[in-house]
């Protein structure tokens, strides 16, 4: 559970507020604001790339303002919303790189570490990306290589940046789909942030929208939304 | 590691040795094991076959060596670190940094200048600064064939500065230094190989700690740190690190272009992985071949004509940025 | 019967025209004792002065010399140069050792480099003002040798400096010097003959040549005598390379003359032959003297290569060299080669007459 008590999320300004809020395992988080509202400046502050401007992080019982970067990455992983590839780097080997807060200072791969990853391929059906190369893959092949990269990590927490914006319409539906299974399996708590917002209210549990008006990030169940009410309380 | 990366490492460790054979094999006379490990370990100074091994050839060959490897590596750990091919300690004007640093340093006449220590120190001062020199400007520039024209033209202008010192200093010792513009595995004597291999190993002690960070490095700053890395730490290290191999192998070589810069490329290709571990051994071992067949191709030239270092190294190097250029851009 | 009287008058003829050949022959004889790089050509108004390229085998340039210049015939390729010369900027070195020899070292007004320069006669005008340093030819602005002087003697290089055509519109000569090609040490020596008559002093010229000359061959003739030919090596490691004097050089000339046995006696060329270290020690470790390894002490030489130290004749403290006054050695061992060949069997063999002195040389320590 990670919840937020008078959490001030910004820069340099505050961008907007969290007054309390519970984010359970289990669920999918769709985070829906305007352009600029602070939703890139959210995950980097939950990442520890930038402070919070005020209030207390907990997952758990434990203060995110206390653990380190290492600590954190065995807690919170991050899957950015491209990865371009990169010439040599096989799929297996970047999804080896997720295990990277476990391994020694060497980063030497234990045996442990190459069954997990096979695992997560077999779970993925991802076999066939395992030894490509994956600046010659498509981008949807690399999203999910991402994602399993942020499988291998270990975390209950996985932060996603609009994860089908490069994406076509059947590999968002794969992407959302292979998340569904995720979070229901391992009891994970997802966050995305995205534009699309059809598939988010078919796929997320809850959504979290930064009032336009307010500045404060509201939590609506999906089961009583329609998209105008969404449109409306984010984009004014 | 994997099984074809093994067998290729093993393949190069042997054409190593026999290369280096050649090497040391070469000249007025055979190699004789048993006059070799005499003059090494059990000098006397009234053999002349002794005397040839222990100063002419050993140092030539493990100069070859150390330098082809040495220049590898920093070229390795800079392309790494600026995600760009091209980069290398001579084209981004390291090397020439260097020779800058040991020229001036020189000119001040203070006698610790002149020992094998004060111009090491000044060389590896030399490159670093440089190196910061080249970070400072990667902040501004985006494009990696802009950054390579910038250590370009760092280049050029530290050989100038060179050149003018040259010619108005009465300084002999300058003079001297001036020779090996041209770059020179022969420079060097038997007494100060004790002191280059003492600062390479320091150099590769550090370099095991920058296993997991140049791996984590081939995703970009930011994701290597969301992977629990000290990211800020580290690069100073990869540039201090890179620097000191540069540094090294310029204070006893003279600047030697192209193989920092090429080697780390034709590893990439032939092992075709993002590992450290396998491309620092093998950057390793293909620079240290590489030179040794370059001053093998001199010195079997030599009764026809006297090619100097760079020269090959560029006939050689050339070709292969020219092919890197057009595979990637 | 026919063909014989054809044959007759054939001879007839050819001899005729040999006649003719050698009345001419006789008015202008110009064949120097030594020096082949340069000519002088007596003609009935004028001197005229041939400087030959030795590399491309050509004439370089042709002068006339004369006191009244107004009215001569010569021809387009022929630079008219009236005399003597009031004033001369002198860049070899060697042209400085020679002018200095005929008394005309105050003429002189131009210079390289005050720091290069021996003769005290220019270190005291330069310091009146008198004299003034002039950059390297190629790169000098022509302006800034206006009121210096009007004539330029430099080191011919093969190629007329750029910008003479500029000098010469302003009414500079340049007046190419090859003296040191000559591979004869008397052929440099005989240079002074044509500085002699750039300053009207012909007759000085002459006599001074004679008597080193006389002393030239003097020693040749008492070296001849000595049956020791002790062996030597020279030049030192340049780079990667030994570089010593060619077998054809001046340097192995005046070696051998000064009898010894010069390991590279045997090589072609008149410049330099390379050799890697390992060939040189390999050949000549056990050498007993170094002569000219461009170094003046032992500290120095080892600074630049540390490998030096296996050589006999540094063990055994046989090296010389002129470094210690390389000035002096370059201004003045062209017009006396006769001190440099005394120094060189001085060293060589020692035990001739011990109490003679080095005019040059020096056993470096």
């Amino acid at each position: 559970m990670l919840s937020f008590k008078d959490t001030e999320i910004g820069f340099k300004e505050k961008l907007f507020t969290i007054p309390t809020l519970e984010l359970e395992n289990g669920k999918i988080y769709s985070l829906i604001g305007k352009n600029g509202s602070g939703k890139s400046t959210f995950f980097q502050s939950l990442l520890g790339l930038t402070p919070f401007l005020s209030g207390k992080i907990r997952f758990d019982n434990l203060d995110l303002s206390t653990i380190n970067q290492l600590e954190k990455a065995k807690l919170i992983a991050f899957v950015a919303s491209k990865f371009d590839g990169v010439q040599h780097l096989s799929g297996r080997d970047y999804i080896l790189m997720g295990r990277s807060p476990y391994t020694n200072f060497l980063g030497k791969h234990t045996e442990n570490d190459f069954q997990l990853v096979d695992l997560i391929i077999q779970e993925l059906k991802i076999e066939h990306l395992a030894q490509k190369d994956t600046l010659k893959m498509s981008d949807g092949e690399r999203q999910i290589l991402s994602i399993a990269k942020a499988l291998a990590q270990e975390c209950k927490i996985i932060l996603l940046d609009e994860p089908s914006a490069f994406l076509d319409y059947a590999n968002r539906i794969k992407v959302l789909t292979l998340l569904n299974s995720i979070v229901k399996e391992k009891n994970m708590c997802v966050i995305q942030s995205s534009h699309d917002l059809e598939l988010c209210l078919e796929y997320s549990s809850s959504f979290l929208v930064i009032d336009n008006k307010s500045k404060v990030l509201i939590e609506l169940e999906n089961k009583l939304l329609r998209k105008e009410k969404l449109i409306d309380l984010a984009f004014d | 590691m994997k099984n074809p990366s093994k067998k290729i490492l093993l393949f190069l460790t042997l054409l190593l040795f026999f290369l280096a054979y050649l090497h040391v094999n070469n000249g007025s006379f055979g190699l004789d094991f048993d006059v070799f490990f005499k003059s090494i370990f059990n000098f006397d100074e009234n053999q002349q076959q002794e005397i040839i091994f222990r100063e002419i050839r050993f140092p030539r060959t493990l100069m070859a060596i150390i330098a082809g490897a040495g220049l590898s590596i920093s070229g390795l750990l800079l392309q790494t670190f600026f995600k760009n091919p091209l980069a290398g300690p001579s084209v981004l004007g390291i090397t020439s940094g260097s020779s800058l640093f040991v020229a001036i340093s020189i000119l001040t006449g203070f006698e610790f200048f002149n020992t094998d220590f004060g111009v090491t120190f000044s060389a590896l001062l030399g490159a670093f600064a440089f190196s910061l020199l080249i970070l400072f400007f990667s902040y501004f520039v985006k494009s990696a064939v802009s950054l390579l024209l910038i250590g370009m033209m760092l280049g050029s202008f530290t050989s100038a500065i060179i050149q003018i010192l040259q010619l108005t200093s009465h300084s002999n010792q300058l003079k001297v230094f001036t020779l090996w513009g041209f770059g020179s595995l022969q420079q060097t004597n038997f007494n100060q190989l004790f002191f280059i291999f003492f600062v390479f190993i320091i150099g590769l002690i550090f370099l095991t700690i920058l296993i997991k960070p140049l791996n984590l490095l081939v995703l970009g700053e930011k994701q290597a740190q969301l992977l629990g890395l000290n990211i800020s730490s580290f690069k100073i290290i990869i540039i201090a690190v890179s620097s000191l191999f540069a540094g090294l192998i310029t204070a006893y070589c003279g600047p030697i272009s192209f193989i920092g810069l090429a080697v780390p490329n034709i590893c990439k290709q032939l092992f075709k992985t993002q590992n450290h571990f396998i491309l620092i051994i093998g950057s390793a071992l293909i620079g240290a071949l590489l030179l040794l067949f370059c001053d093998l191709i001199i010195m079997y030239i030599e009764p026809i004509m006297l090619i100097p270092l760079n020269g090959i190294t560029a006939l050689i190097g050339a070709p292969i940025v020219v092919w890197i250029i057009l595979k990637k851009f | 019967m026919r063909i014989l009287l054809y044959l007759f008058c054939f001879v007839i003829f050819v001899s005729c025209k040999n006649e003719n050949f050698k009345s001419k022959d006789l008015k202008f004889s110009f064949l120097n004792k030594y020096a082949k790089n340069i000519r002088f050509i007596k003609r009935p108004t004028y001197t005229e002065v041939q400087i030959l390229n030795p590399d491309k085998n050509s004439i370089e340039k042709k002068y006339a010399l004369a006191k009244d210049i107004s009215n001569l015939k010569i021809k387009i390729d022929v630079i008219p140069i009236q005399i003597p010369l009031k004033s001369i900027i002198a860049l070899s070195g060697t042209d400085i050792g020679m002018l200095q020899k005929i008394s005309c070292a105050d003429k002189i007004t131009g210079i390289l480099n005050i720091d290069y320069i021996n003769n005290s006669t220019i270190k005291r005008n330069f310091s009146k003002n008198k004299v003034k340093e002039v950059q390297d030819l190629g790169q000098i602005n022509p302006e800034s040798l206006l009121g210096v002087s009007s004539t330029i003697t430099y080191s011919g290089f093969g190629n007329p400096p750029s910008n003479e055509e500029k000098l010469a519109k302003i009414g500079i000569l340049c007046i190419p010097n090859y003296d040191w090609k000559e591979i004869h040490p008397m052929g440099k020596a005989e240079w002074i003959k044509f500085y002699g008559l750039l300053f009207d002093k012909e007759e000085q010229a002459n006599t001074y040549f004679s008597k080193i000359e006389k002393e030239y061959l003097k020693l040749i003739k008492l070296a001849k005598k000595i049956k020791e030919k002790p062996s030597l090596i020279s030049g030192s490691m340049i780079g990667d390379s030994w570089y010593m004097p060619a077998g054809e050089s001046f340097n192995a000339e005046l070696f051998e003359k000064a009898s010894s046995n010069y390991v590279s006696k045997n090589s072609k060329g008149t410049g330099s032959t390379a050799y890697s270290f390992e060939n040189v020690l390999k050949d000549f470790q056990h050498t007993e003297f170094w002569i000219n390894p461009g170094f003046k002490s032992k500290k120095e030489l080892l600074q630049a290569n540390s490998k030096y130290q296996f050589f006999d004749a540094f063990k055994e403290d046989k090296i010389y060299c002129y470094s210690h006054d390389m000035n002096h050695f370059w201004e003045m061992s062209a017009i006396e080669p006769q001190k440099v060949l005394s120094d060189l069997i001085q060293i060589l063999h020692p035990n001739l007459n011990p109490k003679k002195k080095l005019y040059f040389y020096k056993r470096i320590n």
